[in-house]
């Protein structure tokens, strides 16, 4: 029998009821709660079985952990016919590898989860975990990694996710076996009415008068009192008390607006099904989600560190001031026929070389360490790449629109991040930004998206409904923000439109042309010279004869808008429709 | 459905002769009566074979194989201390004698390390064989390795080598001590919470519970002989609470300090074994 919870969400007050329940009152003492062993520790093995689980790998630890828990399932049917034995858990639920299952079926009748409200989780997990409040905010948000169990310390992994993924783990029709809901704010209120049901449905008998008994018993101000007199041995190191307020909707004087908005931000979905109401405005919040998510994936992410897949080491080092030999399409760009040296204003470069090894000579602003360097990776290292392999990159973002696989292209400033962007907002799935990779298979034009950041401008954020000042600044003295959707699919798709933006070309609306003869060659080699790099690295042959098969690969539009007097809304339908109207 | 087969749990059987276990994926062992142990490791493409042989034989047999050798086995690592305790040295010649650490193995471990900086030397890692001898406890080598986590090791500045092909678990080069030596004393590691002392010298009731933790029970002692009844097991207990025991609260950021504190405690000349009852039938 489970007794789940995230962090500071209760667990340990049911445990002291439940204990309460079994124990005579002149005996109950804080430091002797029942059901505290957490099934992730496996050191159990060494008195049961004589194996030191140090000496296991992940999966045999795995492996012995399910068995020990099977173990205590067997145990507890034995001696408790009548009280089954609650068992602690922080972590999320999942199903698990076959034989490796961490909440085996055959060990379990059923579990309570409690929650508590994830404004006060927050206020009571940061001095917990010796964070501050903005800290314990952040870490209710993060979806944390499962990470790697560590036999070393005789443990599995204990995932716990967010404070709202843990509750959807629990609460998911999938979950195997009866999980019965207890709100924190409800035991507050009336604990004997919350759990006489609950524990009448578990078979943990007992009547109303003993459960108020036990319920007296563990008063949070007694815990309280034991702990400031005896101390609590399941304290953590970085907290003076563990047993703090035990309060209901003490967030309202311990958090700021801001926190309170990200909170609600990260969890309004979860927080409103648990009847957590809800203070801040919903078109806000959800454009605070977009943020507060882009910078959780941009945190996860190591900025210089690209897909495996895609078969680029990058390491970070210096370069050469001077590639011997090189041809300059630009002053800031070097190509040698094997590489290529591309030197930005603020002092860092990046030199790729053979298609498949890029250095990033990266000088990080002092005042600004938070600024991110991913673009000279995700961008100008790809794309040099690709290049040196012999492949075409097309300047553009690239958009599934209703299962149709339409490329963005553009100028610089011509609209494909907000364009793109706003299509996302729709409901589209964004597979790429501005860095559209080509390669060929037949006379099909095909790209694998990776995960990159979208670079917008102020005006772009605000077009989309996004806090241009919330998001992370691109290094280098850049005026855009980084904004990293969720991480598209792995696998190849087919181009099957280019849409070329034309902003400035005389229009007195918003017009769609499908271009025809050699204008569609015209139409993209804007968007494929890549400052003039391209046809260095390929060689004007091979360049002009992957154009012209790209031409030839999709349909081709230009999509054209007058100078002002136009919205986003009628860019991002004429795409959808894809019919031509000039 | 996965075409993978679900694996079978580890098994014991100490109803055979010689006492068989079975790790699933791993291997199997034999320990038989003289202590005498065999190990098969299963192949692996994946790991060397040495790996899951040392694996079987430090991690499952050795303990086993020392348990029908007739020792109880102590619920921690043992050191012998860099200098003999004051009661020690006045005996010509004394070999410093042997301190247990018990506790998490995880914090076990950093007082281990702190303590080798210092000149003492490793009898055992995690679990200790002890036996009775002229009325004192007395610790014996055991051939394990240590092992540390490689997080930890790393914040320590400790090398160490990987023991298993998918593990964080180093195993780190220390002096060892061969020889066995008497234990002046057993001292619980925890990672110290706001408001703890460093060291508390148990006494009383605290000694006679930290006592009754002392010894592994389960598969690793001997289900049959001398201590069966419950009249031998009492006579034990009494026996190994007469032990100095203390508790050492460890902070990574205090801890030349705490294990300071730790040597000084055991230095002192009223912190001493008292002898028990050296008489015949109570040794093994």
């Amino acid at each position: 029998m489970w007794l789940a919870s995230y962090p500071k969400s209760g667990n340990t007050w049911m445990r002291a009821i439940v204990t309460a329940l079994g124990t005579h009152r002149h005996l109950f003492a804080v430091n002797q709660l029942g059901s505290g062993a957490q099934p992730m520790y496996v050191g159990g093995l060494l008195p049961a079985f004589g194996i030191d689980p140090r000496w296991l790998d992940r999966d045999e630890v795995d492996l012995v952990r399910n068995m020990l828990v099977r173990r205590w399932g067997e145990q507890d049917d034995d001696e408790t016919s009548s009280r089954p034995i609650l068992r602690k858990t922080h972590e999320v639920y999942r199903e698990g590898a076959a034989g490796r299952e961490p909440f085996p079926i055959s060990a379990t009748r059923a579990a309570i989860l409690v929650v508590r409200d994830p404004r006060d989780v927050a206020c009571s997990y940061a001095p917990f975990f010796g964070l501050d409040i903005d800290g314990s905010v952040d870490a209710l948000g993060r979806d944390l990694p499962e990470g790697k169990a560590s036999p070393a310390n005789s443990s599995t992994v204990q995932p716990w996710g967010s404070w709202s993924s843990h509750a959807d783990s629990w609460l998911a029709d999938s979950v195997p076996f009866p999980v019965h809901l207890v709100r924190y704010e409800d035991l507050k209120s009336d604990a004997v009415s919350t759990l006489a049901p609950v524990f009448d449905a578990i078979g943990l008998e007992c009547t109303e008068t003993e459960l108020a008994a036990a319920v007296e018993q563990a008063r949070f101000d007694r815990l309280q009192q034991s702990e400031r007199n005896v101390g609590f041995r399941e304290t953590s190191r970085k907290t003076a008390s563990f047993f703090r307020r035990g309060t209901s909707g003490g967030w309202r004087e311990e958090l700021t607006a801001t926190q309170v908005a990200a909170l609600e931000a990260d969890h309004a979905e979860r927080m409103d099904e648990l009847g957590y109401g809800l203070t801040t405005d919903p078109v806000e919040r959800a454009a605070l989600f977009e943020v507060r998510e882009s910078r959780r994936r941009q945190e996860a992410a190591e900025w210089w560190r690209l897909p495996e897949r895609m078969g680029i080491e990058v390491t970070v080092g210096p370069v050469p001031e001077e590639l011997p030999g090189a041809t300059r399409p630009r002053p800031w760009i070097q190509v040698t026929p094997d590489e290529a040296l591309v030197r930005f204003a603020a002092g860092s470069a990046v030199l790729v070389r053979a298609g498949k090894e890029a250095v990033v000579e990266w000088q990080p602003d002092p005042d600004r360490p938070d600024d991110d360097p991913s673009w000279m990776v995700q961008g100008w290292a790809v794309t040099l790449a690709m290049l040196q392999r012999g492949d075409l990159s097309l300047h553009a973002a690239t958009v599934e629109i209703d299962g149709e696989v339409v490329a963005i292209a553009g100028n610089r400033g011509a609209g494909k991040s907000t364009t793109s962007m706003a299509l996302r907002k729709r409901g589209h799935r964004l597979l790429v930004d501005d860095v559209t990779l080509i390669e060929f298979r037949g006379n099909e034009a095909w790209t694998t998206p990776y995960s990159r950041n979208v670079h917008l401008l102020p005006d772009a954020a605000e077009a989309v409904g996004l806090d241009f000042d919330a998001m992370r600044v691109l290094a280098g003295g850049r005026a855009k923000v980084g904004f990293r959707a969720e991480d598209p699919p792995e696998q190849p798709h087919r181009i099957d439109r280019i849409v070329v933006l034309a902003p400035g070309r005389p229009a007195t609306e918003v017009q769609l042309t499908e271009q025809r003869g050699s204008a569609r060659l015209a139409s993209l080699m804007a968007h494929t010279r890549r400052d003039g790099i391209a046809p260095l690295v390929l060689g004007q042959d091979r360049y002009f004869s992957l154009l012209a098969k790209l031409a030839n690969a999709a349909p081709i539009q230009v999509l054209s808008r007058p100078l002002d007097e136009w919205t986003l809304d009628e860019v991002l339908v004429a795409i959808e429709s894809g019919r031509p109207t000039g | 459905m996965s075409d993978v087969p679900t694996p079978s749990d580890p098994t014991l059987d100490r109803e055979v002769e010689p006492w068989l276990g079975t790790f699933p994926g791993l291997g199997s062992i034999t320990v038989a009566q003289d202590g005498s142990v065999e190990i098969m490791p299963e192949s692996d493409p994946e790991e060397d074979s040495t790996m899951r042989e040392r694996a079987l034989r430090f991690g499952w047999a050795e303990g086993l194989s020392l348990v029908r050798r007739g020792f109880s086995l102590a619920s921690g690592a043992a050191v012998q201390l860099p200098e003999p305790t004051a009661h020690e040295s006045s005996d010509d010649g004394a070999e410093s004698g042997a301190l247990i650490l018990t506790g998490d193995p995880h914090d076990v471990v950093i007082v281990i390390a702190e303590l080798v900086e210092r000149g003492a030397k490793v009898i055992a890692d995690r679990f200790t064989p002890v036996q009775w001898e002229q009325g004192r406890l007395t610790a014996y080598p055991r051939a394990a390795p240590v092992l540390m986590a490689s997080r930890r090791a790393k914040k320590l500045g400790l090398q160490g080598r990987k023991v298993r092909a998918d593990t964080d678990a180093l195993e780190l080069d220390v002096p060892r001590c061969e020889q066995p030596r008497r234990v002046e004393g057993v001292a619980n590691v925890g990672m110290r919470r706001p408001h703890e002392t460093p060291l508390t010298a148990l006494a009383g009731r605290q000694k006679f519970e930290a006592a009754a933790g002392l010894m592994f029970a389960g598969a690793l002692r001997e289900t049959s002989g001398d201590n069966s009844d419950a009249g031998s097991a009492m006579a034990d207990h009494l026996r190994l609470a007469n032990l100095p025991y203390s508790n050492l609260r460890i902070n990574s950021d205090t801890i030349h300090e705490d294990v300071d504190a730790l040597l000084g405690w055991i230095a002192q000349p009223d912190v001493a074994p008292t002898p028990a009852d050296s008489s015949a039938a109570a040794e093994r």
